[in-house]
């Protein structure tokens, strides 16, 4: 647990630190999860990449208005509002409304990378709440939610997206729920696997000889054990939820018109695939870059923080 | 093993009922009148409500409820509310569309994938097995449904290997080009697990005895060291088989292939209840079945797993 080289900034006390140093007692200096995280992305080039690449995007959806050179919903005049393709006007063409692809793409991101972040946010909120619980009260707390967990995940994800989509109605906010939805049974069936190993460990005994109450004591000792697996399970969990959410739009059941989202904008072109190419084309490679990094940055994670599902 | 079985399907009958639940539970709160739909907007008011009071959706939830699992258990299902075809009869002729279109692209997936495996695992940190790496990974995050487009814009239009989308009149050149889109996630996945196995396997004693004793490599790989990697696939595809399922889903409706995806897909964004209902149950447990199977076939590949 004792890295030489520890990063300064990591050995802080967010709540990630391995071991129970909680009282007074700083001999045995841990790192953080979020340190060995760092680490190794530092010393991997193709990780520094995926992480620019994230980091990058995510500037370009904060700041879509002052980026974009067109504005997505409009159809620009000069093109007749036809399909016309990249030029040095629209560099990656315009769809058959006559809207500038390349902009309605920087928005799109908006769309991509909030679903993405948010959706899994609500996934490991809920996911750690209910795995915490089920793995260390156990009982009919457990035999609940671990029913619960067996039976969302009897569904293949698509399918319960698209009932989830359908009875709540299609939109943006549906995507956030529906998506938060099919990820957090994975994260709590993990989370009270790990609650479960960690609830007899000594430090874990110690506290509660010490008087812990269980509240404190799954926050402050059981999560941090599991926290690691949760950055890496967030990160592929993240580029799940971007395909997850432009399949839904793909279909129509996610973000309406007129707000622009890449799986809609796929099926925009779907029609005219051989006659307009690039308004199918250049979403679907949006998509793929984001989701390669995600999966590539988790990759690394994985090896790093997770060596027991190395190589899968 | 005969009581492992047993002890998991009697495990799955919770599940499935659970499923089932849910599922009505969520097909009741779709907004919208299916009584009104099945007779258009511009029927009258007492029209929709007498045939409400005969489809019997002015009955209580729970007698609504058995009814349909009473039918979904039988096999007597109804007929499509969009389209008045009846659900049983679709199922039977587009099952083994689908089930064609999922052998074959396992087929694909399980020989290209340990295929590459083993490849990139025998070039160890080289080229190769960097760019095999980097493209299974790239394989995992492209959406299929635009992996499928560019399929067809390719081999479709451009090279015209295909005549069209669609099953034509069902040989199999025309599931070639679907089942290889819908094999590509699941041989990526094969060919990662296969090689990260694949280096473990040949580092083993024995392996070192078969190089020694003279044996050719090739010989070395396919009898020695393959054998051991089959446990590895055989859980990748357990692991994966929900996007699998995903995937067929979204292959089926972009290739406009006449299978059970295409028909689950279109029944639920059409909010075709009758259709819906059993084919999301229909679905969810032959997953619940796949799985358990896949279990089972680890005890058979691998005698030294036991079940207790």
């Amino acid at each position: 647990m004792t890295v030489s080289s520890v990063n300064p900034t990591a050995g802080g006390s967010d709540g990630g630190n391995y071991g129970a140093n909680n009282g007074g007692d700083e001999a045995v200096k841990g790192i953080s999860a979020w340190g060995i995280a760092w680490q190794r992305i530092r010393g991997d080039p193709g990780a520094i990449l995926a992480a620019s690449a994230i980091l990058l995007l995510i500037l370009v959806a904060i700041f879509a208005p002052q980026l974009a050179p067109w504005d997505p919903t409009r159809p620009d005049r000069a093109v007749n509002f036809r399909a016309s393709p990249p030029s040095a006007e629209h560099w990656l063409g315009t769809d058959r409304a006559g809207r500038d692809v390349l902009s309605r793409l920087i928005y799109g991101a908006r769309v991509s990378l909030g679903v993405g972040f948010g959706s899994q946010l609500l996934s490991l909120v809920f996911g750690v709440i209910f795995g915490l619980m089920a793995g260390y009260f156990g009982g009919w707390i457990d035999n609940l939610i671990s029913r619960l967990i067996e039976i969302l995940q009897a569904f293949p994800s698509l399918l319960l997206l698209i009932v989830l989509s359908v009875t709540i109605g299609p939109g943006l906010v549906t995507a956030y729920i529906a998506l938060g939805i099919v990820g957090w049974a994975g994260v709590a069936r993990l989370v009270r696997g790990e609650a479960l190993k960690l609830k007899h460990s000594d430090y874990v005994e110690g506290a509660r000889a010490l008087g812990s109450r269980a509240p404190r004591l799954l926050f402050k000792h059981v999560f941090p054990g599991v926290m690691p697996s949760l950055i890496v399970i967030y990160s592929i969990g993240v580029g799940g939820a971007i395909i997850g959410e432009a399949t839904l739009s793909f279909l129509g059941l996610g973000v309406q018109p007129p707000t622009p989202s890449w799986g809609q904008m796929i099926a925009d072109g779907q029609s005219y695939l051989t006659t307009a190419w690039w308004m199918s084309v250049y979403p679907g490679i949006a998509i793929a870059v984001v989701v390669l990094a995600f999966n590539f940055l988790g990759d690394v994670l994985r090896d790093a923080l997770d060596p027991r599902m190395r190589g899968l | 093993m005969t009581v492992y079985i047993l002890k998991r399907l009697l495990q799955a009958i919770p599940v499935i009922f659970g499923v089932s639940v849910i599922t009505f539970i969520l097909m009741i709160l779709v907004p919208g009148d299916p009584a009104q739909k099945l007779l258009g907007q511009r029927a009258s008011p007492e029209a929709v409500d007498e045939l409400r009071a005969r489809l019997g959706l002015n009955d209580p939830p729970v007698r609504q409820y058995l009814r349909i699992m009473g039918d979904v258990v039988t096999g007597d299902l109804g007929r499509s509310v969009i389209t008045r075809e009846s659900v049983a009869e679709e199922i039977r002729n587009r099952f083994p569309v689908t089930l064609k279109l999922a052998l074959l692209a396992m087929t694909f997936s399980t020989v290209i994938g340990v295929a590459v495996g083993i490849i990139a695992a025998l070039n160890q940190n080289g080229f190769l097995d960097r760019f095999l790496m980097f493209l299974t990974l790239t394989g995992i995050s492209v959406p299929i449904f635009w992996y499928a487009l560019i399929a067809i814009l390719i081999v479709v239009f451009q090279l015209r290997w295909v005549p069209q989308t669609g099953i034509g009149d069902g040989s199999l050149r025309y599931f070639l080009l679907p089942a290889f889109v819908l094999g590509t996630r699941a041989a990526a996945f094969i060919a990662r697990i296969t090689r990260s196995n694949m280096l473990e396997v040949i580092r083993q004693d024995y392996i070192r005895t078969a190089n020694a004793k003279g044996l050719s490599k090739a010989t070395v790989t396919v009898k020695h060291a393959m054998r051991n990697i089959l446990i590895p696939v055989v859980t990748v595809i357990g692991l994966d088989l929900a996007s699998f399922i995903d995937g067929a889903f979204l292959t089926e409706f972009v290739f406009n292939i006449p299978g059970m995806g295409r028909y689950a897909l279109d029944s639920l964004l059409d909010r075709d209840l009758p259709v819906m209902i059993p084919l999301v149950i229909y679905t969810a447990t032959l997953y619940i079945a796949a799985n358990l199977l896949v279990d089972v076939l680890y005890g058979v590949i691998d005698p030294r797993i036991r079940y207790d």
